[in-house]
């Protein structure tokens, strides 16, 4: 099926692809602010977080929250750390966030006619987190939108997990 | 070279309202019985500041005329053509009220109430002329020349050396100007006044002497006058240096006319440093202003210049990081082989030293004397004792101790408060006062100083005094848990108890909204304590100590298991490790703890945070009594590791509010550790 040639034309652009359990996805590269290597210990801890929360690090003064985005998108249940694994600095709503994932591979110019309407129904969660597909050299890469997923929904979805846990205790 | 004024604007307003400040306040500090000349002298150049400011613009029309009028009455006050009355101080108050207010109305870029302003001007012709009546308002209209810079009283100059002036004038010639025990804000205004009569050098400035060399063809009356507009006559030694041994390079450039292209003047600058590199007497020359430069310019490029706080913050956050980075390398040096790496490792000490000085001269762009906030009572003071009725004076004393601007901002209403509280419930009324035997005339002291690494500042009236048996009955009354044997600090530590009003306790004057508990809680807020002592029959006595600054704060980083947390310094009585015995268990599971015949309650970190693999034994871990106002509870953690200070940063700008904490901060190692807060932490009970 195909997207309106309005709503593809908007996600034409610059995505940069990466790897999360065994799929590969696509994020808008201006949404992505720097790469690091994933070291766990110089991310702490935090309590009263949502499960995908891994804690909060420094990035050269900010404290930012890293989320695994392995465990948000549902592509991995039990994800591993190993050399390639890094945390992409997101920029959302000028709020900066880390976000966890198995490797970055490239950085793929699409235009509008590439891209692919997904299917509605999906393994990986609500819809307005996947607004595109896309077939690259015999792979399928699933493009994110992840202001929907981190920016709106996530600072409303973890206040209010901390209001209800708060309630709970 | 074209000159965007109204870029200008935004620095005249906060000038303007900066003068006005120090107006109100030198206005306030005046006897009206028998007026300080040099006060006098303070509020008419405020005025004529403004003026020129204004009148430099060309669009601020009403704000010049209004300047004008004030000014010329001032004038006339200064030279004993009228008198100062109580009505004339009242009434430039007002006139104060009403250039604040025509500045804040420019500031919206709209044109401010005329009809206010011909008000004030037929009054204060009124006062001027009493005799006559309001035909002469045409008096107010007389054109306002743009700054006679050099305008000055006649009167100043009569004490000048004349043999040593005589018939120079026009000659140019090299001037070596001491001035004595002036303060920095005066030196900015001498050198800005200094620099368009000439070519001003400083040759050596500290804290008690400026030298400075002036090239110029003016009198020495005249400087002496120009001067003499900002500092006492025997603050200053002026005599001849001609030819004095500068460099002929310096020399050629100084004859140059003062209107030198801005070219020319760049040239100057560029050469400045070479000529102070190769003559120590002859420092760094002050560059003439393009000409194309508006007076605006002129006056704020020496001295102090305007910064916007929020770049002051990256600045800090950035030394900041700088210094993290720092630590995380020093961590990785100190591994190497010392005397291998002698070279290396001796660099790095001298970069660290460096570093501290950069971030200690950084973290200083942020203070502010606390003037800044004192400056304001007076007028609080006047009116609230009007309203009252009493008879009451202000004194500040350390009005120049430095606090982060900020802290001092959030302290403005505090304070407010508590010298209102003073004035209401603690000075009695003058006939009271009388029948003590005290003085008619109550005095509040409201003082600032440094003590360790924080400032106390201290509200004192001489007042009646709290009443404990009162405060007692009142807690007894309200069912707190309160003994006749409780400490008088302990009795005064209940008048911050939410709703507890001190009106109802102390005087039948009804409260004012705020009480103290809001008092305390925003006190608390920016890391501080409050503390009251009091003496019946002597007075009260407010204790507020501060932390210096708000981003930097004392902290105690405690260990749980691996995870790491900072508590302030200021929420811990004390840490223990407990004896066996001290420690109660309690059926639903918690614990308590007996200390000195108290039994105050645990907080296990670990079980608060869900954090695995803690300490299970209490009697293992160390428990760090937290305070939060009276109340005290214990948290049990693993292991103490050490007291340092930390930057504290918000949680909420990337990510949000975590419960039991006040935000966090970033470690040596460059790792995040959460800043616990007791207040909250309490809750939990």
């Amino acid at each position: 099926m195909q997207l309106q040639e309005s709503q593809r034309e908007n996600l034409a652009g610059e995505w940069l692809i990466f790897r999360a359990g065994s799929q590969e996805y696509g994020i808008r590269i201006l949404q992505v602010q720097e790469l690091r290597g994933y070291e766990p210990q110089l991310v702490t801890r935090v309590a009263f977080a949502p499960p995908a929360v891994l804690g909060l690090m420094n990035l050269r003064g900010q404290i930012i929250p890293v989320v695994d985005l392995r465990l948000k998108i549902g592509a991995d249940d039990n994800p591993t750390i190993n050399a390639q694994t890094v945390i992409m600095i997101l920029t959302l709503e000028g709020r900066m966030i880390g976000t966890v994932v198995d490797g970055v591979s490239d950085v793929l110019n699409l235009t509008a006619d590439m891209i692919r309407e997904p299917p509605k129904a999906q393994d990986i969660g609500s819809e307005s987190r996947l607004c595109g597909l896309v077939e690259h050299d015999n792979r399928l890469i699933q493009l994110l939108d992840v202001a929907g997923l981190l920016g709106d929904s996530a600072s409303q979805e973890t206040h209010e997990m901390l209001v209800a846990q708060q309630n709970a205790s | 070279m074209s000159v965007d004024l109204a870029s200008f604007y935004e620095s005249f307003f906060d000038e303007a309202e900066e003068l006005l400040q120090v107006m109100e306040q030198t206005l306030m500090d005046l006897d009206v019985e028998n007026p300080d000349r040099e006060d006098l002298n303070a509020i008419f150049r405020a005025v004529h500041s403004i003026k020129g400011g204004a009148a430099t613009f060309g669009t601020f029309e009403t704000l010049v005329q209004t300047a004008h009028k004030i000014e010329n009455v001032l004038d006339a006050i200064r030279n004993n053509e009228i008198p100062l009355t109580q009505q004339a101080q009242n009434l430039f108050l007002r006139s104060k009220d009403i250039l604040s207010d025509q500045i804040s109305v420019y500031r919206t870029h709209e044109l401010p109430d005329e009809t206010v302003a011909n008000a004030l001007i037929a009054e204060l012709e009124q006062l001027r002329n009493p005799d006559q009546d309001q035909g002469n308002v045409q008096v107010a209209d007389e054109p306002v020349a743009p700054v006679p810079e050099l305008e000055m009283p006649a009167a100043d100059s009569e004490e000048d050396k004349a043999e040593d002036t005589q018939g120079s004038e026009g000659v140019n010639r090299t001037f070596r100007i001491v001035f004595n025990g002036v303060k920095a804000a005066d030196l900015a205004t001498l050198r800005n006044e200094l620099t368009l009569m000439g070519e001003l050098t400083e040759v050596d400035v500290n804290d008690k002497q400026a030298i400075v060399n002036l090239y110029c063809d003016l009198d020495e009356s005249v400087i002496r006058a120009v001067c003499g507009f900002v500092i006492n006559d025997d603050q200053m030694q002026i005599e001849v240096i001609d030819k004095p041994d500068v460099p002929s390079v310096s020399k050629q450039q100084a004859e140059q006319p003062v209107h030198q292209s801005s070219s020319q003047s760049q040239q100057q600058t560029g050469a400045a440093p070479a000529t102070a590199a190769t003559a120590s007497v002859h420092k760094t020359s002050v560059p003439q202003p393009a000409p194309a430069t508006t007076k605006a310019a002129q006056s704020k490029d020496s001295g102090t210049i305007r910064v916007a706080t929020t770049r002051v913050d990256i600045l800090v956050n950035q030394v900041g990081e700088v210094v993290i980075n720092q630590s995380i390398l020093s961590q990785a040096v100190n591994k190497l082989d010392p005397i291998e790496h002698a070279d290396l490792l001796q660099g790095f000490e001298q970069m660290a030293a460096a570093l501290r000085s950069l971030q200690e001269s950084i973290m200083a762009l942020r203070m502010v004397p606390i003037d800044y906030a004192f400056g304001r009572y007076p007028r609080v003071v006047r009116e609230t004792a009007a309203k009252l009725n009493k008879k009451i004076q202000l004194k500040t004393i350390g009005g120049g101790t430095e606090l982060d601007k900020g802290l001092i901002e959030k302290m403005i209403d505090p304070l407010t408060h508590l010298i209102r509280n003073s004035m209401d419930h603690g000075i009695e009324k003058p006939e009271v006062r009388l029948a003590k035997g005290k003085p008619e005339v109550g005095t509040i002291t409201v003082s600032a100083y440094q003590e360790g690494g924080r400032i106390v500042i201290a509200v004192a009236d001489d007042g009646g005094g709290i009443n404990r048996e009162k405060v007692l009955a009142k807690a007894i009354e309200r069912g707190m848990p309160v003994s006749p044997n409780m400490s008088d600090n302990e009795v005064f530590g209940l008048i911050f108890q939410p709703g507890f009003s001190t009106a109802e306790v102390v005087t039948d004057v009804s409260g004012r909204g705020v009480g103290m508990d809001v008092v305390r809680r925003n006190i608390q807020e920016v890391g501080g304590q409050i503390r009251i002592e009091s003496k019946p029959g002597e007075g009260t006595t407010t204790y507020i100590s501060l932390p210096l600054t708000l981003a930097i704060m004392d902290g105690m980083s405690l260990q749980v298991a691996e995870e790491c947390f900072v508590m302030p310094l200021a929420q811990i009585a004390e840490c223990l490790r407990p004896m066996p015995g001290q420690i109660h268990a309690l059926s639903n599971g918690t614990h308590v703890l007996s200390l000195r015949g108290d039994h105050i309650p645990i907080v296990r970190l670990a079980r608060f945070f869900g954090i695995r693999n803690a300490i299970e034994d209490i009697s293992q871990c160390i428990l760090v009594i937290a305070h939060v106002g009276s109340d005290r509870f214990a948290i049990a953690v693993d292991r103490l590791l050490g007291q340092h200070q930390v930057v504290i940063k918000s949680l909420e700008t990337h990510y949000m509010k975590v419960r039991g904490t006040s935000g966090a901060t970033i470690l040596g190692d460059g790792s995040v550790a959460l800043i616990l807060d007791a207040a909250q932490l309490k809750e939990y009970f």
